[in-house]
């Protein structure tokens, strides 16, 4: 009997070690995300708050940018948007056509700035887009329409108003829907740690996080929902090049990658590669590599979709 | 025999091993492989219930009567116990090693200048930290008070008085130096990461809840005593979950949910959440238009027209809000023929969550502990915009 066993116990381990084979293999870069300049059309292309984007400066100006949706699946379209809006609500609309022909609608109606007291003062703020609570998305190209208008500040439906000032797009993110659980945004100012913050900060109109101390360490409490591999992604600025150490820990699993940090005069994007992780309670850990000083806006852990899956 | 026991045992291993081998690789394997992306089936079945609070509606729908207290005094923290005391004690809502979650109405209490609390737009501190208290004694692990805040959080919470957390802060303080650190003042916004949908009969068809709120073991509400503009004349323990709803997903003021019929929404919320207590902070309230008095409410002194503060407390939310409606609507008009049902049958997401099973509207099913509430009756302003009554 144990003859058997034995025979088995070797079957089952070597099908284990190649399912991690597998699995392991699929750790390609893809990302979901579209910067808001790849868009064609009416919004004109600008810095608003040290941050590249696409500005409206007329209702119901057009444009057009796309994505490519790696896998069948249900996704939930996020945008990182500007105003400086005090009496009204700029609202921003999108019509999606994916890669079937199909279209997707939604919009968002964003508070206006009656708190910042300051004129022409405005903020960033990240946004969801796609009709509640999702879109059904086929693999393919995206093609997303996008316009603004003017919203009155009634809670029912809101009636079109003239635009009171600037809407901007800084980048679009598709953000996959797995089972009941969605998009998990940390944000940075939730912080404990060495590095410093500002809750709002009247140039970069935003709040963020900020260090120019050699191996100056944050840290959050995160929830992984389910186990899968995860990227994580970060809104920074430096003038000078820098990296960041990003770690991932529950005291038995510790994952670790590094971002470069390129010297921009504006706000932009970095990536980690892809860390798997299993569902659970993690500390993320953000670790300053050199003493130059970093901002970060925006953080976000995202489902990681691999390239591969795209025919 | 010794051989045909050899080779059951044989097969018997083949089995386990095989059961073994098999659940081990279905957890190594992504979520978001090809299967777990395919678009599922939109229907409640997608929910994975997992929370205590995610119950089925027809597990809901059995009450048959329900309790409520009202307590009368000037010791808000003594009032609140004692409100909680009358209906069984936090002992039978919360149990050791419990995760609670409280929702006390903060709105944009404080962005002004002026003191919230005098202007009844926030739920007291002292009612908020007498609940905590409560549940800490009763065996909580751990307990969050939190609201979904859009507004950069130092202008909200702290005032411009530096009445840091809605001045509920020194109190939490105080209570984590006695019991150790177990309270937690949050924005949501700011600690949520990830969402839970949950179904809705709205044409969301499904809502998104803050992991905080959805793992939680007891949510509690912590409304403050107001009238409120349209489109819904109270704001009690079941609209103050609106608080927190992510603005990520729904703007703010919660645009899609009022475009998608803020009763219903609420309705769906507290079906989700199933809050397992309700109490009102009745101290300090707002009429007329409520909310704020940036939106244009009246602050209430509660004490001035009754003599005392109330806090009202109640493990049927829909029960503990009717008989609060009916305490400040005294001579609201008309009123149903069935003097049971009286103004709340008249409030859409009160009715509504009594008709889907909820909790109830109906007087003569609703105990009331403590004070009577025919002594106690008021007739607060209604705001001057047709809000009420929401005839069906």
């Amino acid at each position: 009997m144990m003859a058997y066993i034995q025979r088995y116990l070797k079957v089952s381990i070597s099908v284990f070690l190649f399912s991690i084979l597998i699995n392991n293999s699929q750790a390609l870069s893809y990302g979901l995300i579209a910067d808001a300049l790849a868009a064609k059309g009416q919004w004109v292309k600008g810095v608003v708050a040290d941050r590249k984007a696409v500005i409206a400066r007329e209702s119901g100006a057009i444009s057009e940018i796309e994505i490519q949706v790696p896998r069948q699946g249900r996704y939930n379209l996020l945008v990182y948007v500007y105003h400086n809006w005090k009496k009204f609500s700029p609202c921003i609309y999108v019509e999606a056509v994916d890669s079937e022909g199909k279209k997707h609608f939604g919009s968002h109606r964003i508070e206006n700035c009656w708190y910042l007291k300051e004129p022409g003062q405005g903020r960033w703020f990240m946004v969801s887009l796609s009709d509640n609570p999702w879109w059904v998305l086929p693999k393919g190209n995206l093609t997303i329409r996008f316009w603004a208008k003017g919203c009155a500040l009634d809670a029912g439906k809101g009636t079109e108003v003239p635009m009171e000032g600037d809407i901007a797009i800084e980048r679009f993110f598709l953000v996959p829907v797995v089972d009941e659980l969605a998009v998990s945004i940390i944000n940075p100012e939730s912080t404990s740690g060495g590095w410093g913050f500002s809750y709002y900060d009247k140039n970069y109109q935003t709040g963020y996080i900020f260090t120019d101390k050699k191996n100056s360490l944050n840290s959050y409490a995160i929830k992984v929902p389910f186990s899968g591999y995860y990227q994580v992604y970060l809104s920074l600025l430096s003038l000078d090049p820098s990296a960041l150490d990003i770690g991932i820990s529950n005291g038995r699993i510790a994952k670790n990658a590094r971002v470069v940090v390129k010297p921009e005069k504006e706000w932009g994007l970095v990536v980690t590669e892809p860390l798997f992780l299993n569902k659970g309670e993690y500390t993320l850990s953000l670790k300053n590599v050199e003493a130059k000083r970093v901002l970060l806006d925006y953080l976000l852990l995202l489902p990681f979709i691999e390239k591969n899956s795209i025919k | 025999m010794k051989i045909k026991m050899r080779r059951l045992l044989s097969k018997l291993s083949k089995i386990v091993v095989f059961i073994f081998l098999f659940k081990f690789v279905l957890r190594i394997i992504p979520a978001f492989s090809d299967q777990a992306l395919e678009p599922k089936k939109a229907g409640p079945n997608l929910i994975v219930v997992k929370n205590p609070h995610f119950l089925p509606e027809s597990d809901q729908a059995k009450i048959v009567s329900s309790s409520v207290s009202i307590v009368k005094g000037f010791d808000l923290y003594a009032m609140t116990k004692q409100a909680i005391d009358l209906i069984g004690g936090m002992k039978k809502i919360v149990k050791p090693g419990n995760k609670v979650f409280i929702k006390p109405n903060y709105i944009t209490g404080g962005l002004d200048g002026h003191d919230p609390v005098i202007a009844g737009e926030i739920s007291h501190p002292e009612v908020v930290a007498s609940v905590a208290e409560e549940c800490i004694k009763a065996g909580a692990k751990e307990v969050i008070i939190g609201e979904w805040v859009e507004r950069p959080p130092k202008i909200n919470f702290a005032g411009k008085r530096n009445r840091e957390g809605a001045q509920v802060k020194g109190l939490v303080d105080r209570l984590n130096k006695k019991y150790g650190h177990k309270v937690y003042l949050i924005n949501l916004m700011d600690h949520t990461t990830y969402f839970r949908y949950v179904p809705s009969r709205t044409k969301l068809k499904f809502l998104a809840i803050p992991n905080i709120v959805a793992e939680a073991d007891v949510i509690i509400s912590i409304p403050s005593l107001k009238t409120h503009h349209k489109p819904s004349p109270v704001s009690l323990g079941m609209k103050n979950f609106m608080g927190i709803m992510p603005s990520l997903f729904y703007g703010e003021p919660r645009y899609k949910l009022h475009e998608a019929g803020v009763h219903q929404v609420i309705v769906d919320i507290n079906r989700a959440l199933k809050p397992d207590l309700v109490v009102v902070s009745g101290a300090f309230g707002m009429e007329g238009k409520g909310a704020s008095l940036f939106l244009g409410g009246k602050a209430v002194d509660v004490s001035q027209r009754i003599g005392a503060f109330l806090v009202i407390a109640g493990t049927d939310p829909v029960a503990t809000d009717a008989t609060a409606t009916r305490l400040i609507t005294k001579n609201w008009e008309p009123v149903p023929d069935n003097f049971n049902l009286g103004t709340p049958w008249y409030v859409h997401h009160l009715r509504m969550a009594c008709e889907q099973g909820l909790g109830l509207i109906d007087k003569s099913r609703i105990n009331i502990m403590g004070e009577k509430l025919e002594d106690l009756q008021m007739n607060w302003e209604t705001s001057n915009d047709g809000v009420y009554p929401e005839i069906p």
